[in-house]
């Protein structure tokens, strides 16, 4: 399943360069006259000869940043998939960062004002499923004797659920 | 036939209106016959719709080319079984297919609507047919599919080469109905809430139909990827383009909204915040339909220039501030029943699983909209695809399967440590010997490490949790091992269904971390009789054998495969060409096992006879497309009532 730097005879004369690694460059640059789609999808000549492009480049030796600059010089930078992670457009990969962490504090803290106060809990019935079968097997019949009215119980503790 | 269908549309239009104003008036002033004939007049509107459907389905086959829809949308060369897909491949037929399964699913919805649910049905009735009202009035004013042209012409545009694939039989259907499908929960969430309703009313009738819009768009958006991999030749299936996102946003919003509406179902909690997504999954389902049509973002999805976008953007807006509104005025009434017990417990879990579904919808849309805010901002043009959702949008749906493994194991109200740790404790064993055999098999990437891990870390779970379950009904019933299964199933469907949709989007992950991160491709260029090596594939290039049709030239290659030296099979790619619309579309050919596709399409004929073929392995993707059968199993087990009778009423 691993990749290998491999060397197609056929597509191009240009030698000594890991394919694989080209066409992770490829996935990288859009197509200039296809909507959202890379060099790597589109099919039209352009694209075709952009691809010709990466494996030059990366055969001269340059590198992935490189190859990316050079489309981003010709074609502006619209032209990689992707915002640079630098200057303004570090909002475009830190905000989500941003507001998925600032959610969560927000709801840890929802949660916690919709805890009462901890009761200290008499059973805990599933604190010996592994070691014995009957809590659990209680737990399966009442599922069932559950199962047959409107209630769905897979509730442990049994509280009471409004089916 | 022309004057039919509009005939039709505009008495559907005076129905739903019709509909609307008798059940809010009916209501108010408490006139329950008005009420009730308000209510009925959506079988009629069924009817109607279904009679304008008919006659543009009557007017393809005829191929009458007086139609202007018809005329852009179909030739005489186009075979009659595509008439179908030719009737929603455009703005107008889709509206009209959209109307037509929104009367559908209301019909249904209000016909078995829970008795629990009645009080405030003539709020539901009233804006399941505003939204109705929308589509129809749409149709008529602007987008009208019966507007004939001032002359025929002998023969008709025909339709799009791309959308001749046995997927589009299926897929925009399901993602149409999907999408407007949302309505009814929606509808039956703020019928709830204006009518004063304590508010847990409206759940099952929610979560029913939050389930059944979940699965026609989770099946929209599988048969859609899999139309992507067989016909546009690129050997992937899914690149974040705007479109797909807009149908996929949905989606996940609704995820979350049907893991959500089990605790208040369960447990009375979280009242506002179920309104809350229901409320964003509609406002993204409204997104979703409006990105088609003169949406701001260029796509392969899109159908072309409209000027609907104004419009749609107006009853998107209203669709999200008036819910707003009416949320605020009843604030008040969406307290929960209950308090929380612990932290570490279902309730928090499920929380937790609606913070990522939310989240991952949110990266999507920022992706959506920080072009512009670039431009905005910075005055620059930059463009967020594919790499930006890869990077993103990846680890989070890594995180989403650590929860979906950790999440069931954990009771509601209050879990104790230990024997989580216990419920766990076998899974995890799994997970971390599956990453140290791959690390030992040479893979050294974290994320395919961890995306393996996780997959059967989740997958052993799900095992223990039916094993177990079968042993304790064996020793207790005295059942054979198959019964028991069975039976355990049976007695509790939604939890049991959960688990196979579970088992279902692990098959998906298999396929999607299998095929994007040890996919092989290469690009070659083979004259007849050539062969090219890849990985233990010996592909042999045979021959072309140009067919001429009507409308197009179809190129069959026949490619022979060997496998380490032994004839293997011979597959046959295909390529046509469409001179009228001066594009080709290709079908690929893909031999898929278990183990891996072999996939090769062919991307250019050359004048000599050679041929530009772009060939790929990709490992694991066959898992992918079994997924989604095995979705709908699951889905239609957790939705299998248990008492039908208990649980409806007759609406008339």
């Amino acid at each position: 399943m691993a990749q290998s730097p491999d060397t197609p005879s056929t597509s191009t004369d240009i030698i000594d360069y890991d394919e694989s690694h080209a066409q992770s460059i490829d996935q990288q640059i859009m197509c200039p006259v296809c909507p959202a789609e890379t060099i790597d999808q589109a099919q039209v000549p352009i694209a075709k000869q952009m691809r010709k492009i990466v494996r030059e480049q990366l055969a001269g030796g340059a590198s992935e940043a490189e190859i990316l600059s050079f489309f981003a010089d010709r074609y502006g930078q619209a032209i990689i998939g992707a915002p640079p992670k630098s200057g303004f457009n570090l909002i475009a990969w830190l905000f989500p960062v941003v507001a998925l962490a600032s959610a969560l504090v927000a709801s840890i803290f929802v949660l916690k004002s919709m805890t009462r106060k901890p009761v200290i809990s008499v059973t805990s019935p599933e604190s010996e499923i592994d070691s014995q079968l009957d809590p659990f097997l209680q737990r399966v019949d009442s599922d069932m004797g559950l199962g047959e009215g409107k209630q769905n119980g897979n509730l442990r503790g049994g509280p009471t659920g409004d089916g | 036939m022309a004057s039919l269908g509009a005939i039709g549309l505009c008495i559907a239009l005076v129905l739903s209106s019709y509909s609307v104003i008798g059940s809010l008036l009916g209501k108010s002033i408490k006139i329950p016959a008005l009420e009730e004939s308000a209510r009925r007049a959506i079988y009629v509107l069924l009817l109607v719709v279904f009679v304008s459907t008919v006659s543009l389905v009557t007017a393809f086959i005829n191929r009458d080319f007086q139609i202007a829809y018809v005329a852009a949308h179909s030739n005489l060369a186009m075979p009659n079984i595509y008439t179908w897909v030719a009737f929603y491949a455009g703005n107008e037929g889709s509206l009209l297919f959209i109307a037509l399964a929104l009367a559908l699913l209301s019909s249904i919805a209000i016909r078995l609507a829970p008795a629990r649910s009645r009080e405030t049905l003539a709020y539901t009735v009233a804006i399941l047919m505003l939204v109705e009202t929308f589509f129809l009035a749409v149709m008529i004013f602007m987008a009208n599919p019966f507007d004939t042209l001032p002359l025929t012409p002998s023969d008709g545009e025909g339709i799009n080469p791309l959308l001749t694939h046995f997927g589009m039989f299926f897929h925009p259907p399901a993602l149409m109905s999907g999408l407007i499908g949302l309505t009814i929960p929606f509808a039956f969430a703020m019928a709830s809430l204006i009518g004063k309703q304590n508010n847990d009313e409206w759940v099952d009738a929610g979560r029913t139909w939050g389930i059944i819009s979940w699965v026609l768009l989770a099946s929209g958006l599988l048969l859609g990827s899999w139309w992507a991999y067989t016909i546009l030749g690129w050997g992937g299936f899914w690149f974040w383009d705007p479109v797909e996102n807009a149908a996929f946003m949905p989606w996940l919003a609704l995820t979350a909204f049907i893991h959500s509406i089990m605790v208040q179902k369960r447990r009375g909690m979280f009242r506002m915040w179920n309104i809350v997504l229901i409320n964003v999954a509609f406002a993204l389902a409204l997104y979703g339909m409006f990105m088609n049509r003169g949406g701001p973002v260029p796509s392969v999805h899109s159908f072309g220039a409209s000027d609907l976008g104004l419009v749609f953007l107006s009853f998107l807006a209203a669709g999200i501030l008036i819910p707003f509104l009416i949320f605020f005025w009843r604030f008040n009434s969406l307290k929960s029943a209950q308090s929380l017990d612990s932290m570490l417990s279902r309730e928090a879990a499920f929380l937790m699983n609606n913070l990522l579904f939310l989240g991952i919808a949110f990266v999507t849309l920022w992706g959506t909209v920080y072009p512009l805010l670039s431009r905005l901002g910075s005055g620059e043009e930059i463009t967020v695809a594919r790499p930006f959702y890869d990077q993103v949008n990846g680890p989070l749906m890594l995180l989403l399967i650590l929860l979906m493994g950790i999440g069931p194991l954990i009771p509601w109200r209050q879990a104790n440590l230990a024997s989580i740790k216990n419920a766990l404790l076998v899974p995890t064993m799994v997970g971390v010997i599956v990453i140290i055999l791959l690390t030992i098999c040479g893979i050294h990437r974290a994320l395919p490490l961890i995306g393996f891990g996780l997959c059967s870390t989740v997958f052993t779970g799900i095992l223990t949790e039916w094993v177990r379950g079968t042993k304790a009904r064996h020793h207790s019933s005295q059942e054979i091992y198959p019964v028991a299964f069975v039976k355990l199933v049976l007695a509790n469907r939604p939890r049991y269904g959960g688990y196979i949709v579970h088992l279902a989007v692990i098959m998906v992950a298999f396929g999607v971390i299998g095929s994007s991160f040890f996919g092989l491709q290469r690009d070659v260029v083979l004259a007849p009789g050539e062969t090219y090596d890849i990985a233990d594939y010996q592909i042999k290039y045979i021959g072309t054998n140009p067919i001429v049709k009507s409308d197009r030239t179809e190129f069959y290659s026949s490619i022979e495969v060997d496998r380490n030296g032994e004839y293997l099979t011979t597959m046959t790619a295909r390529r046509s060409f469409y001179p009228s619309f001066n594009m080709a579309s290709t079908l690929a050919g893909i031999r898929s096992t278990p183990v891996e596709d072999l996939y090769i399409v062919p991307s250019e004929n050359m004048p000599d006879g050679s041929v530009g073929f772009r060939i790929l392995i990709n490992p694991l993707m066959w898992w992918m497309w079994i997924g989604g059968p095995v979705m709908i199993l699951g889905t239609v087990i957790a939705l299998w009532p248990q008492q039908i009778r208990q649980n409806t009423m007759r609406a008339n």
